[in-house]
């Protein structure tokens, strides 16, 4: 291969292999089982874990498209799709995972609670994302209009987070879950904490090393359009 | 007394949803990567003796 991974790739690759091994024993393993629910409640580990991810790639998307209106610097824009794309698919399998745990908790697949009307619009907006680059041939265009709409739809990001605490809502509140309003929680013991802590980390980690990989797969597919454009001249 | 429901099904789809999720994706860069791979060294055959 012409682009050998850098070190600190690697180093970050086995991390994420290691700490995902130790995350999903911990779930499997040493996570007590929840009385209420039953071990569908573990689901909630990696369930939150990918929901994270998807929240915070979005977030990065949209430090990436302000650096990019400020430089025009290409490496910020590829940096911009990689982690939106990276954010769709955790946002993604964690609305599903979410959906598989309500129907033996809720019975049902899907109802339009707060929390999952603002997630799907999230989904929907950065789907739309792609729709809008697709639609755009000049690469420059594309760019800045696509780094204006991540910062636009970040405003879907704490719309869905906060959802559980601005309505009423059945979804569980994990963080702030004291809080007045916050229906559905459950009280976590210091096994599940620990299990979840573990959970984030490996997850975040991984995310890493996914950004990572998808940023070079950007970078290299830009310096060959760059070189078959120079060919074709 | 109180008895914890059997929900094993909906747990290990719920795993196998989230891990596979991710598989895929790993699986679906690999795959972008043979496919530049590919383009790259099509192109270099293209490319004129220097």
């Amino acid at each position: 291969m012409d682009n050998p991974r850098p070190v600190g790739l690697r180093v970050v690759e086995a991390l994420a292999a290691a700490s995902m091994a130790v995350a999903l024993w911990m779930v499997l393993v040493y996570a007590p089982l929840e009385r209420t629910m039953g071990i569908v409640q573990k689901v909630f580990y990696f369930h939150v874990a990918a929901n994270w991810l998807g929240m915070l790639s979005f977030i990065v998307a949209a430090v990436a498209a302000v650096a990019y209106l400020v430089t025009r610097r290409r490496e910020w824009d590829v940096l911009e799709v990689a982690a939106v794309e990276i954010g769709l698919v955790f946002a993604f399998v964690g609305v599903v995972s979410g959906s598989i745990w309500a129907r033996p908790i809720w019975n049902t697949w899907w109802t339009w609670d707060p929390r999952l009307i603002t997630v799907t619009i999230m989904l929907l907006v950065y789907v739309a994302y792609f729709m809008l680059r697709r639609g755009l041939d000049d690469p420059d265009r594309r760019a800045r209009f696509g780094a204006v709409y991540a910062l636009v739809g970040l405003v879907s990001v704490p719309l869905t987070f906060f959802s559980v605490r601005l309505y009423r809502t059945i979804h569980p509140v994990v963080v702030g879950k004291n809080e007045a309003g916050a229906m559905g929680a459950f009280d976590m013991v210091a096994d599940m904490r620990t299990t979840l802590f573990v959970s984030l980390f490996a997850f975040t980690v991984l995310y890493v090393a996914l950004l990572w990989h998808r940023y070079r797969l950007g970078r290299a597919a830009d310096d060959l359009e760059a070189q078959r454009l120079r060919l074709m001249e | 007394m109180h008895q914890t429901p059997d929900t094993s099904l909906y747990f290990y789809l719920g795993q196998t949803v989230i891990l596979g999720g991710i598989v895929v994706y790993i699986a679906s860069l690999w795959w972008r990567w043979r496919e530049l791979q590919a383009d790259r060294a099509a192109l270099h055959d293209l490319e004129p003796e220097a």
